[in-house]
């Protein structure tokens, strides 16, 4: 199986991926670093599932010229344009973020809440919305939680 | 009709209106006339007309107004909350009020009709004379008001106009009819294009609420914009019949020759009166004034749109109008009527006019826009012409409701033409500039482009362009910088971007009907920044930042019309700056009806070119605040508010509270027996304390005030007395600029420099919040937990840490309010004067403790660039933060800098401070000493741990300057009880990424 990590920061993508790997230990864990290398793996090849982060860079930061502007909301940018893709990609997502709160064209949902309007607003089928602690361990066990539901085979994709 | 019938409805009528007669009590009626209106038959309106209208007994003229002598009764505020009947019986109510005044009526019309034939004679000294009779005679009206201001354009242009507004408004301001004579002003304007008038107009009517219908209705009328049902009909007969009757005949007149009332309604109306409409009100040669003659001596056929308004009360001309509108307002055709030929009635049935017009771009327009609304086939290639022609027609999108545009969208004959379906979405985003529109408008390009694989933009661009011209142009226009950065599958980096950019500006400059000038500064602009891409600073990524490259983006799409007419208005007005234009605004000098109108015209009633540079202003200011995409709410979203608030002051807090913790279990044994210690719960629920703090902070506080937000810090507004003040001095200075440059300047970088400004105060009061409030509290709230959970040999054990903890938390928050300073603008050199200064100004505000006096000894001549400039203001704050922690509270800091003679490039920096006493002294050169004597492999560590002194960071920062002569030192004076900070830094630093 595939599964794509869309996150700029090394750290947190690291955190992520030792939790990843706890669930499919053999699975095949793509990384997209920005919002462009995110969409182009997207239409590339299909995944099993795709993790999201909301704060990123327009392009990746080691590219010529650096990340581009800042997009504080670049992971809603990823599911916007992924809604709108013609292979508009049915893996689940789960939004793994720092942002206690998403700005969904209008006011702050608090990110506990924004996966129901996520799912709405772009037609897609985000899973979860959790809030990530770079020094503390509370998003673990909630990310454990809701891959274990996900049942995908590990040779699927 | 009987005598019983008579005198039944004749007693119903006054027995109905009873408690009025003869009444000196001013109280509403509009109760009674509406059950009146109810109840009565058609057969018995003649009767109760001899009772009710111009009855001196009533307090009213009649069932509606009749020859209103005063301007504040036009329309009749006391009429407002009567509700229409069917329209049968509306028309008939009102016929027959007008069959009562017929004789009068009847002079009215052939008054007005003499005052068209002499403005058709260009008789305009004349004019005036019969206006003023005819008021005279029979009192103010809508439509006399359009001769007034009609004339007084004719033979003052806008300056006429705007006397001629004034003398009508005068008193009036806060009124319905001061509403009318704006809107009257507004589509007369020359500076202003109709259509924008319209829109603008159309939208703010939307925008009022129901009750408002009473003028509103009127408003849209004068837009145009037809009746769309018989109960729409109904209501306009009603307000048209608030205004007066001549107002009323004319109404019901045009209404009659665009089919809205019935023959058999019409035929209850007085012959006399129709005889006089039929014969003076059929149709007229529109008469141009020469003011809308074009600078080349051309006439824009739009004029005749703009003037046919003016002479609306002719049949023909109305007629026109309203074919126009239903291409303008109305929804697509159903589908079955899809293929009828394209051509457009309302271009064809253009009115005659005494000025022949040499420009078509009006007709033009109007036949593109009929042309897509009719669209159909599968004709891939007709379908890219009339692409290219949309691209190549001016403000095609005022012309095409946006409801037509997205239903054209979704159809499949369109499909197989992507330049088609590219500029219709691009229209939509023109009309209305949300996420989505402007994803589809990407998408649509991204499709195009992607089509012709291993090509680039630009030559795809130049493929499209040997067939579609214009279409290529667009294409180009549309693609910029921002633009291109958004275009995740075809761009692969910023260097990509630029380099697209730069090849588009160049094919652009090749083209004609484009701004050369600007292309060729963008152009070169876009060449220094890729000669330099690897030495961008992003030091300034904390601090409050919008930005600007999209907000003139935004700018240019959004207000350029808006400042066309501002320019324009400013030439022709030739006048000084008015001091008391912003006085006139204040609620108190405006004049405010005493009766039921509590509705606001403050702002809507004045005119003049401030008027609109306040509005360019307001609308930027929005867009620079508020807007979720490149504005400073965008900015303060991602930036301050998620992440990096908490971030910033919690991970280094955290550290400090951990060796806290630490120091517990160091000493437990000899502390407590199980379980926490009391330092273990007061880091526990210290840390706890700390991040909801944060968290309200960053969700209530650190906002742009709004409903949702109310205890935002962010107000962004200009309507303080101060900004009001800064708002006034720009204006000033702007008007004379634009006068000085016969109307060529760009008002982007003033107007983007004035929102600076209006933030200032509050940027210093979210500092001021910080420094002030949340500071001593969080501080205040650790030592109370300290005190209530330790032991007495806890506190010993712990109290450096806690102490260093304080520091710590002192540190960051001091930083948080370093980034709530206003950004200095991007430019080549930049002023050390100035940026001592604002040092020096901000570090006061940190403390109220801080009450020094600084002496600074800085030439103006020092100038810095961009990385040097981020280097001594990082240099500054820390040191002269320093210089006011460790020394006397009322002190003298003296901070100068100088050029060293024998190092080329190199300056020394002297930050000297006084200290109070010498017990002072030795304390504060021992905490320096150990901040500045830092470790090198404690220096990575330094830039999240180390608080209060900031030194530790500062040595990071100054070793990442790469030139061996950067120096930083301290130089203690015990005997004068002194120490200065010295540092020496190179003027030009270049500063790459990695650094931030």
């Amino acid at each position: 199986m595939s599964i794509l990590l869309i996150e700029d920061d090394e750290f947190k993508a690291t955190d992520i991926v030792k939790v990843l790997q706890e669930r499919w230990p053999n699975a095949h864990i793509d990384r997209a670093k920005s919002v462009t290398s995110a969409l182009r793996a997207i239409m590339a090849k299909p995944f099993s599932l795709i993790v999201l982060d909301m704060s990123l860079p327009t392009f990746d930061l080691t590219g010529p010229g650096g990340g581009g502007s800042a997009q504080g909301q670049g992971g809603l940018e990823v599911l916007r344009l992924s809604s709108r893709l013609s292979t508009q990609s049915t893996a689940p997502i789960i939004v793994v973020t720092q942002y206690p709160d998403i700005e969904i064209e209008g006011p702050a949902i608090a990110v506990g809440a924004a996966t129901k309007s996520l799912r709405h607003r772009f037609h897609l089928d985000v899973r979860a919305c959790l809030l990530y602690e770079f020094d503390g361990d509370s998003w673990r066990e909630p990310l454990r939680h809701c891959l274990s539901n996900i049942d995908i085979e590990e040779g699927e994709r | 009709m009987s005598k019983n019938s008579t005198r039944s409805a004749k007693h119903a009528a006054a027995n109905q209106f009873r408690t009025f007669f003869r009444t000196n009590k001013q109280r509403p009626y509009w109760k009674e006339m509406q059950a009146l209106r109810s109840t009565i038959t058609i057969r018995e309106l003649e009767s109760v007309c001899c009772v009710v209208e111009s009855n001196p007994n009533y307090p009213f003229p009649g069932l509606g107004n009749t020859f209103p002598t005063s301007a504040a009764g036009v329309p009749n505020v006391r009429f407002r909350r009567l509700k229409p009947l069917t329209l049968e019986k509306e028309a008939a109510i009102q016929i027959a009020r007008l069959n009562f005044h017929e004789a009068k009526v009847v002079e009215a019309l052939k008054s007005l009709a003499d005052i068209n034939n002499t403005i058709k004679s260009h008789l305009f000294d004349h004019v005036d004379d019969k206006i003023k009779e005819h008021k005279y005679e029979f009192g103010e009206s809508l439509v006399i008001m359009k001769k007034e201001l009609f004339s007084a354009f004719y033979r003052g242009g806008l300056n006429g106009l705007t006397r001629r507004y004034k003398t009508i408004t005068t008193g009036y301001n806060n009124t319905a009819w001061a509403i009318l004579c704006h809107l009257l002003y507004d589509q007369l304007d020359p500076a202003f294009n109709p259509l924008r008038a319209l829109r603008h107009w159309h939208a703010w009517t939307r925008l009022r609420p129901a009750r408002s219908e009473w003028y509103t209705r009127l408003i849209e009328d004068e837009l145009a914009r037809p009746p769309t049902s018989q109960a729409d009909t109904a209501s306009l007969v009603l307000r048209a019949s608030g205004v007066s009757l001549i107002d009323l005949a004319l109404t019901i007149w045009r209404l009659r020759a665009n089919d809205n009332v019935s023959s058999s309604s019409y035929a209850l109306l007085n012959e006399d009166i129709k005889a006089v409409l039929e014969s003076s009100f059929t149709d007229c040669a529109l008469t141009i004034p020469h003011h809308y003659t074009a600078a080349d001596a051309q006439l824009g056929d739009i004029q005749l749109f703009r003037v046919a308004g003016f002479f609306s009360e002719f049949s023909r001309i109305s007629n026109w109008r309203h074919n126009v509108a239903s291409i303008l307002f109305s929804a697509p055709r159903s589908t079955d009527e899809a293929n009828i030929e394209w051509i457009p009635e309302a271009s064809h049935g253009m009115p005659e006019r005494d000025t022949p017009c040499s420009d078509n771009k009006f007709a033009t327009a109007l036949t593109v826009a009929d042309a897509l609304r009719h669209v159909d086939g599968e004709d891939r290639d007709s379908f890219d012409q009339l692409a290219d022609k949309i691209a190549d027609t001016e403000q095609i999108e005022l012309y095409i409701p946006i409801e037509i545009l997205e239903q054209l969208c979704l159809n499949d004959c369109i499909s197989g033409s992507l330049l088609l379906h590219f500029v219709l979405r691009e229209l939509i985003y023109r009309r209305s500039r949300t996420p989505d529109n402007e994803l589809e408008r990407r998408l649509v390009f991204m499709t195009l482009f992607n089509g012709a694989s291993g090509t680039t933009v630009v030559e795809r661009i130049e493929t499209i362009s040997a067939d579609h011209p214009n279409m290529a142009r667009l294409l180009a226009s549309i693609s910029t910088r921002t633009f291109l950065e958004r275009l995740f599958l075809l761009m692969s980096s910023v260097k990509d971007v630029i380099e697209t950019r730069i090849l588009l500006c160049r094919w652009l400059l090749k083209q004609d009907s484009v701004s050369k000038e600007s292309i060729a500064d963008e152009l070169e602009a876009l060449e220094r920044e890729l000669a330099n891409l690897d030495a961008r600073s992003d030091i300034d990524s904390t601090r409050v930042h919008v930005d600007e490259e999209s907000l003139r983006e935004w700018f240019n799409e959004t207000q350029q019309a808006n400042v066309t007419r501002y320019t324009q208005t400013v030439m022709s007005e030739n006048r000084p700056h008015d001091p008391t234009w912003l006085a006139k605004l204040h609620p108190k000098n405006v004049d405010v009806r005493s009766e039921e109108d509590e509705e606001d015209f403050s702002a809507e009633t004045q005119i003049g070119s401030e008027y609109i540079l306040l509005s360019i202003v307001d609308a930027t200011l929005k867009a620079f605040a508020r807007d979720k995409t490149f504005g400073l709410d965008a900015n303060l979203s991602r930036r301050i508010r998620h992440g990096s608030l908490s971030g910033h002051v919690m991970t280094p807090v955290t550290r400090a509270l951990n060796r806290m913790s630490d120091l517990a279990d160091s000493h437990k044994d000899g502390i407590t027996g199980s379980g926490d210690s009391g330092i273990q719960l007061t880091v526990q629920r210290f840390r706890t304390f700390m991040l909801s703090e944060l968290d309200h902070i960053r969700k209530d506080i650190i906002q742009i005030s709004s409903p949702s937000h109310p205890h935002g810090l962010i107000k962004a507004t200009w309507n303080t007395a101060a900004n009001i003040t800064y708002l006034d001095a720009m204006s000033a200075r702007v008007r004379s600029r634009v006068m000085s440059y016969s109307g060529q300047y760009d008002l982007f970088a003033d107007i983007y420099s004035l929102c600076w400004d209006f933030l200032a105060p509050d940027l210093a009061q979210t500092r001021f919040y910080m420094a002030r409030t949340f500071l001593p509290f969080t501080q205040q709230h650790l030592y109370e937990l300290f005190n209530q959970n330790t032991t007495q040999a806890e506190r010993v054990v712990s109290y450096s840490a806690m102490v260093d903890v304080l520091e710590t938390l002192q540190g960051r928050i001091l930083e948080v309010c370093g980034w709530f300073i206003k950004p200095v603008f991007r430019q080549d050199k930049y002023s050390l004067r100035m940026l001592v200064d604002s040092a020096c100004s901000i570090v006061k505000e940190y403390d109220d403790k801080y009450q020094f006096r600084e002496q600074i000894d800085v030439s103006s001549d020092i100038l810095l660039n961009r990385g040097s400039f981020d280097v001594f203001g990082d240099a500054l704050f820390v040191l002269i933060g320093n210089a006011a922690r460790h020394g006397k509270a009322d002190g003298i800091i003296q901070v100068s800098a100088e050029p060293i003679k024998d190092a080329e490039g190199l300056v020394l920096l002297l930050v000297k401070s006084e200290v109070g006493t010498p017990d002072d002294f030795d304390i504060a050169l021992a905490r320096i000493k150990t901040a500045l004597e830092i470790k090198e492999k404690a220096l990575e560590r330094a830039a999240v741990e180390e608080g209060s002194s900031g030194l530790g960071k500062l040595v990071i920062v100054l070793k990442r300057v790469k030139s061996p002569l950067v120096l930083l030192a301290i130089l203690p004076n015990r005997s004068e009880l002194s120490f200065t900070f010295a540092a020496t830094l190179p003027i030009e630093i270049s500063v790459t990424k990695e650094r931030g």
